[in-house]
């Protein structure tokens, strides 16, 4: 009885979407093939031997690393390392994929989502998975060597700009970072052991300054200095004109910088389709749902309820994409699963790495332990441990993680 | 329980810590900031262990290895076939 159900239901939403005869179907459609992307795409195969699942990926790449993209920029691995996926594993898993094709809109009430080729498909679940794209505003946009570090063609480009600075006679080997955020801390590695002379442009008073102690900032604006990187407090960039060899920026405080690349460290933003509502990010509860109808959104672009931090969260790292990929898949599929994972990030400044696990609440001040070589903030509510940022401390953070995954005091 | 071998290679790991939060029963991280199997012997740096694991470990341990963003995890049964990445 429930199967005939079932059946009668199916039939009459395809009837009342009134789907034109030639209209591509598919069970499950995936915008975005990153890692959210394609976990999810491999998740729902797994719940679901036979529907057609088909993600539409923007680039032309199969799934790869974006954490892997920093050591292929400077050389320590080969390209075609950072690719995790072949095409082949897709085609053997049943998983179509629209190559190069970006969703354009969603018609979220007649289930069709429209691609950048005109092509409209019928969907029956929609995930929107599309991460974010690299902010290059104004003045940067639109001029040459502007470097946004996201994609593994960004990286391509970054190569090729290090690799011809690297050229220019010395003295005119010469770069600038603008952004004081994460992003921005990949390109110090990327420059200095070119001998390319690095200036960091911060338009605020430090590094990090919204998630970070003053102290904090001074141990990694000290590691930045001890590799030679210049920075800059309080300026912006007002304008930028092309030179025979790069670019001349004028700064807010009156003073002109002549380089020849400018890493662009701006933040991402929100890539969602027309016709699926977004602020800031695109907007999910705890199961990743959002609130039109049969749509889901995991990743980047992914504005949810963050059940072990009690607030809205959007978060751009690798881990909190594969998970929320796995979990939302698990929910289009029929099995409920409720998103918990604690944020965790690291990243490496030359030799020392950085890590940030948990929440950061804006409320609490955290407990600073350091002592020259390591760096650590925790944060701490009614003495149980929600978040902490570690500089150059590797051993002790599993049991960090730990401590705030199980709402625990702190271990150091 | 059945036997695994876990293996995590040491030149492909980059410390993202992704394992450790899924799985840190079989995953830790070390001063150089590797992941590692703890274990007995006590050894911080065993990137190697035979581990008995149950099937319901077994579900978590395959997790903590597919979230590596470096794909540095390897895990095989008593017969030596490879299970991830498979």
């Amino acid at each position: 009885m429930f199967f005939v159900m079932h059946r009668w239901s199916l039939a009459a939403n395809v009837t009342a979407c009134k789907m034109p005869p030639d209209m591509d179907h598919a069970r499950y459609i995936i915008v975005g093939g990153g890692v959210a992307g394609t976990v999810a795409a491999e998740t729902l195969r797994m719940q679901d031997a036979e529907a057609r699942i088909v993600i539409v990926s923007a680039e032309d790449y199969p799934l790869y690393s974006r954490v892997l993209l920093p050591n292929y920029v400077r050389g320590k691995i080969p390209r075609e390392k950072v690719f995790l996926r072949t095409w082949e594993q897709y085609a053997a898993k049943k998983i179509e994929v629209l190559r190069g094709r970006a969703v354009v809109s969603v018609d979220a009430v007649a289930h069709i989502a429209t691609l950048d080729d005109g092509a409209e498909w019928q969907y029956e679940k929609l995930l929107v998975a599309t991460g974010g794209k690299a902010a290059v505003p104004p003045p940067f946009a639109g001029l040459p060597h502007m470097l946004p570090f996201h994609t593994v063609d960004d990286a391509d480009r970054i190569r090729t700009e290090v690799e011809r600075l690297s050229m220019l006679p010395e003295g005119s080997r010469r770069a600038a970072i603008v952004g004081g955020g994460f992003i921005a801390l990949e390109f110090p590695p990327f420059f200095a052991p070119h001998g390319i002379e690095t200036h960091l442009l911060l338009r605020g008073p430090r590094f990090l300054h919204r998630i970070m102690t003053p102290e904090g900032s001074t141990v990694i604006e000290r590691i930045l200095e001890s590799y030679g990187v210049i920075i800059h407090r309080n300026v912006e960039v007002k304008g930028v004109s092309e030179m025979p060899d790069g670019l001349m920026l004028t700064l807010s405080d009156g003073s002109t910088l002549e380089v020849g690349a400018v890493g662009i460290g701006l933040g991402l933003a929100t890539n969602a389709p027309e016709g699926v509502l977004h602020g800031a990010g695109i907007g999910a509860d705890a199961q990743l749902k959002t609130a039109q109808a049969d749509m889901w959104t995991a990743g980047d672009a992914a504005e949810f309820d963050d059940i072990i931090a009690g607030c809205r969260h959007q978060l751009g790292n690798w881990l909190n994409a594969d998970q929320q990929g796995r979990c939302a898949a698990k929910n289009m599929a029929g099995t409920r699963c409720t998103f918990e994972n604690v944020s965790q990030y690291s990243m490496y400044i030359f030799d020392t790495v950085i890590a940030m696990a948990g929440d950061r609440p804006k409320d609490v001040v955290p407990r600073i332990i350091a002592d020259g070589a390591k760096h650590v903030e925790l944060y701490e509510k009614d003495g149980i441990l929600v978040g902490a940022t570690m500089i150059g401390l590797a051993a002790e953070r599993s049991a960090i993680i730990a401590a705030i995954k199980n709402k625990q005091t702190s271990p150091l | 329980m059945p036997k695994f071998t876990i293996k995590v290679d040491p030149e492909l790991c980059i410390g993202a810590a992704s394992c450790v939060t899924i799985d840190p029963t079989h995953f830790q991280l070390n001063a150089e900031n590797k992941a590692y199997i703890p274990g007995e012997p006590a050894d911080d740096h065993a990137y190697e262990r035979v581990m008995e694991i149950s099937e319901e470990q077994k579900e978590n341990l395959i997790l903590a290895a597919q979230s590596c963003p470096t794909l540095a995890i390897f895990i095989y049964d008593e017969t030596g076939n490879q299970v991830y990445p498979a």
